[in-house]
């Protein structure tokens, strides 16, 4: 039989060979190789959220290299779908004033020597409009970061990240506190369509929040900034088209991808790394199988990418966990010994008290109580279940801070609403009320389970019961224990 | 006739309140009657489900003219599902529950989602978790099988929370041994997409999919020589086809899922002697072949015959599946047909397929 080889460029690119009834008859994750009956195939090879195809007629042995195949990312990288030239190079020139010693050095003295910050992370953050439909003109598009700020882990408001002034260069002070550098870059281009501004500035090492707002409102996620690595912030909106048409419509400015990087200095936007990283972002939030050795390779012994680390790993413990519709088995499957090597790797970046390594690390977290959320998604699921034996590790109020909840996967971010006590009350109630009538249900279920609502039920089926309700209601142990 | 199939029915198509300060109707959807008519259509063909229309429970925006009554809300829903649940619970048991709907929607994890209703607010998102209800019939096994196809989003957007299901959970100890399949329009946490189809009429691009594939498209040949639909031909054939009827611009959103979704998935027979699913199409050829007489071949090779080219365009009319036309000076091209395309461009493949194939010891 002749055999069908076939070899993505990109590590992410996952494979498929589709047989004239539609069925799948072979998969691979990069490369692809399997004798198949002569006759014609499809090709399907699938990377972020794009996918390239060929029918091929297979008579002989054949080769198929797939290109690198275009995504749309709100990072304005290379071979990618959303971009344009002017925004990757605004986004490779940003960068932030250097230190002024002695401003740095008063500064740093004003705020006493307890607490002297070191500057010694950055930040860029870029947002930037893309219309994709190109026959309703140019649109008067504001300023796309009008409404972003930046404050502390705990929530406490540093600086906004809008636009401060006219031109498309330009430092201004922040005025933000001992945490950030007093004096900071701002940039902006592409006025007249498309446009794109951001700021560049230096920081203390740490987790911050982000707050974004987009036609729906403001959300906040958090960010981290490592000592002497550059933290990148990507955030793409589109306006929306109006009067109908087969794009939906919408709010006005619609919040459409976030893109996360960490670098050694600036970011170039035809690094391979860089696109890898975004290709692995959208297999994490779309839960795709694309851990490959080759993808891992990359964050093995001394790597260079730290957010490429935490994908990576949670990427390993979905092949862990994943269940499957498809008729053929996916080609990789979990390793435990490569997951902890990964795991080790990205924790020397980012620390053990950091919120997503704890959540690698599960109930065996090597931090007593956290102060801040995760920066994934996937990372606040493992904390949930982790809580279930280790209560202290996710307070009540972590769960009450980011009870609004809203979907960017794979990254964990929730809702500010307009009226923000009462709507966190709301949600106190509705889950308080959620959990009493799950337990209620139970036991008139399960006579066994009587006792429930008064802490009177057996220990087992009680911790049975509550480790139910923390991953059916979202909510870790902490919160689950207060109300039964 | 399938006298103890059952279905229930939810299309929500206008949204007067959703928009907030925009215009009323700003969020309203052109698809979800058409695509609930399709799908009823199809239940109520003896050659299609076969399902008894005493039998089909279904709530729509159609129920609800505009300027009226805002609907379907919470209360006609709850209405319909006991009405539903009432007739489930009769003898002799079920044996097929079918669950189909369509609207704005959200998704709360993987293969988990609901629907936001007619009355949904800025400020109050009154939904229906319909993957919950989903659930309550697998638990309740009042029915052998239970096929739930979820055309709406998945992302959750600003819901904090779904409305939790309305009645107590019957859990029975057997209720495991209910088949399941669920097939959502889009992954998690991405958006369904609609759009104005073949027919000249807005639908989702899922639900589109899914009535070319019970119209037969996605029909095999089993082991006794019938035609049939399955729940893995059923999957294998949306996945080729859903993302062949968006648009350029939708399968280039990030936020768009291109691929169905599914989950619980058993393996069911949905149709038994499903209809010969034929189309035409027609298929542009590059010049040298542009007037040719050329031969059509199957997925196996085997020659179909020959077919006369003019003015670079041939009319076939096809079943789906993988083809190929080739030409006695060595000229071939191969494509795929899923009945959702009106034209084949295999001018512009040709450039494509010359940079990235090579025959080779491989």
């Amino acid at each position: 039989m002749p055999i069908l080889t076939v070899q993505a460029q990109d590590e992410t690119t996952e494979i498929f060979v589709v047989a004239t009834d539609f069925a799948l008859r072979a998969r691979g994750a990069r490369r692809l190789k399997q004798d198949l009956e002569p006759g014609i195939y499809k090709v399907r090879a699938v990377s972020g959220r794009s996918e390239w195809q060929r029918v091929v007629v297979l008579r002989d042995n054949m080769n198929i290299d797939v290109p690198t195949i275009e995504f749309g990312s709100a990072a304005p990288l290379a071979h990618t779908s959303r971009t344009h030239e002017t925004h990757m190079s605004a986004a490779e020139q940003a960068a932030p004033p250097d230190l002024d010693e002695d401003t740095h050095a008063a500064f740093a003295h004003s705020a006493g020597p307890a607490s002297r910050p070191s500057h010694s992370g950055s930040l860029v953050f870029m947002a930037r409009w893309w219309t994709p439909w190109h026959d309703s003109g140019p649109q008067k598009l504001n300023d796309p970061a009008w409404g972003a700020s930046l404050a502390t882990g705990g929530g406490r408001r540093l600086m906004s990240l809008a636009s401060r002034g006219e031109g498309a260069r330009y430092e201004a002070q922040t005025e933000a506190g001992s945490q950030i550098a007093p004096v900071a870059t701002w940039f902006s281009g592409d006025l007249a369509q498309d446009r794109y501004s951001g700021v560049s500035l230096r920081a203390h090492p740490g987790i911050y929040t982000l707050g974004l707002y987009d036609g729906e409102g403001k959300s906040e996620q958090p960010i981290t900034i490592l000592p002497g690595w550059r933290t990148h912030v990507f955030a793409l909106y589109e306006p929306s088209q109006g009067g109908g048409g087969d794009v939906w419509t919408g709010p006005r400015k619609r919040l459409v991808d976030i893109s996360v990087h960490i670098t050694r200095g600036g970011l170039s936007v035809s690094d391979d790394i860089v696109r890898l990283t975004d290709a692995a972002r959208f297999a994490l939030a779309d839960e795709r199988s694309s851990a490959t050795s080759e993808l891992l390779n990359y964050v093995r012994g001394k790597f260079q990418n730290p957010m490429l680390g935490l994908y990576g790993a949670h990427l390993l413990l979905l092949l862990k966990q994943k269940a499957s519709a498809a008729s053929i088995e996916r080609p990789v499957g979990y390793d435990d010994g490569l997951f902890h090597e990964v795991l080790e790797n990205t924790a020397s970046l980012f620390g053990e008290d950091h919120p997503d390594i704890a959540a690698l690390r599960g109930k065996d977290a090597r931090t007593e109580t956290l102060r801040f959320p995760p920066m994934l998604s996937h990372g606040w699921k493992n904390l949930l279940d982790a809580s279930a034996d280790r209560p202290e590790l996710v307070p009540p109020r972590l769960w009450r801070r980011t009870a609004q909840r809203t979907r960017t996967e794979p990254f964990f971010a929730w809702r500010i609403p307009q009226y923000q006590s009462e709507q966190i009350m709301l949600r106190q109630i509705d889950l308080t009320r959620a959990v009493l009538d799950a337990a209620a249900e139970q036991e008139r279920y399960d006579p066994d389970a009587a006792g429930l609502r008064d802490r009177a039920a057996d220990p087992k089926i009680r911790d049975s019961f509550v480790r139910d309700c923390i991953t059916r209601f979202e909510a870790p142990r902490s919160v689950i224990d207060m109300i039964l | 006739m399938a006298q103890n199939d059952l279905a229930l029915l939810i299309a929500i198509k206008r949204y007067p309140g959703f928009g907030g300060n925009a215009a009323s109707g700003s969020q309203d959807l052109k698809g979800p009657e058409n695509d609930a008519s399709a799908f009823y259509d199809w239940l109520t063909d003896p050659n299609g489900g076969d399902v008894p229309a005493a039998h089909i429970f279904r709530k729509t925006s159609a129920d609800f003219p505009a300027g009226g009554q805002i609907g379907p809300a919470q209360a006609h829903l709850k209405q319909e599902l006991d009405a539903l649940r009432a007739e489930l619970k009769k003898t002799p048991k079920k044996r097929r529950l079918y669950i189909y709907v369509s609207g704005h929607g959200y998704g709360r994890r993987r293969t988990e989602g609901g629907l936001y209703l007619a009355d949904a607010t800025q400020t109050s998102l009154t939904n229906l978790f319909v993957t919950d209800y989903f659930h309550w019939f697998l638990d309740a096994a009042h029915v052998d099988e239970c096929v739930l196809f979820y055309d709406a989003c998945m992302d959750q957007g600003r819901l904090a929370a779904p409305t939790p299901i309305h009645w107590r959970r019957e859990i029975r100890v057997h209720g495991h041994n209910t088949k399941a399949v669920g097939a959502f329009a889009a992954r998690f946490a991405g958006r369904a997409v609609e759009g104005t189809m073949a027919d000249g009429k807005a639908h989702g691009a899922f639900s589109y999919a899914l009535k070319l594939a019970l119209e037969g498209a996605a029909a095999v040949v089993d082991a006794n020589g019938d035609r049939v639909i399955t729940s893995d031909s059923l999957r294998d054939y949306l996945i080729a086809t859903m993302h062949k009827l968006m648009t350029d611009a939708q399968r280039q959103h990030p936020m768009v899922s291109t691929e169905p979704d599914f989950g619980p998935f058993d393996s069911l027979t949905l149709v038994k002697n499903a209809p010969v699913f034929q189309r035409p199409v027609e298929v542009s050829l590059p010049p040298p072949v542009a007037n040719a007489t050329l031969q059509l071949a199957n997925a196996a090779l085997d020659d179909l015959g020959p077919v006369s080219a003019s003015g670079g365009r041939v009319t076939l009319t096809l079943e789906p599946g993988l083809f190929n036309l080739s030409h006695d000076d060595g000229w071939e091209a191969a494509f795929e047909f899923t009945g959702a395309e009106t034209l084949i461009d295999l001018e512009l493949q040709d450039q494509d397929d010359a940079d990235t194939d090579s025959a080779g010891p491989g």
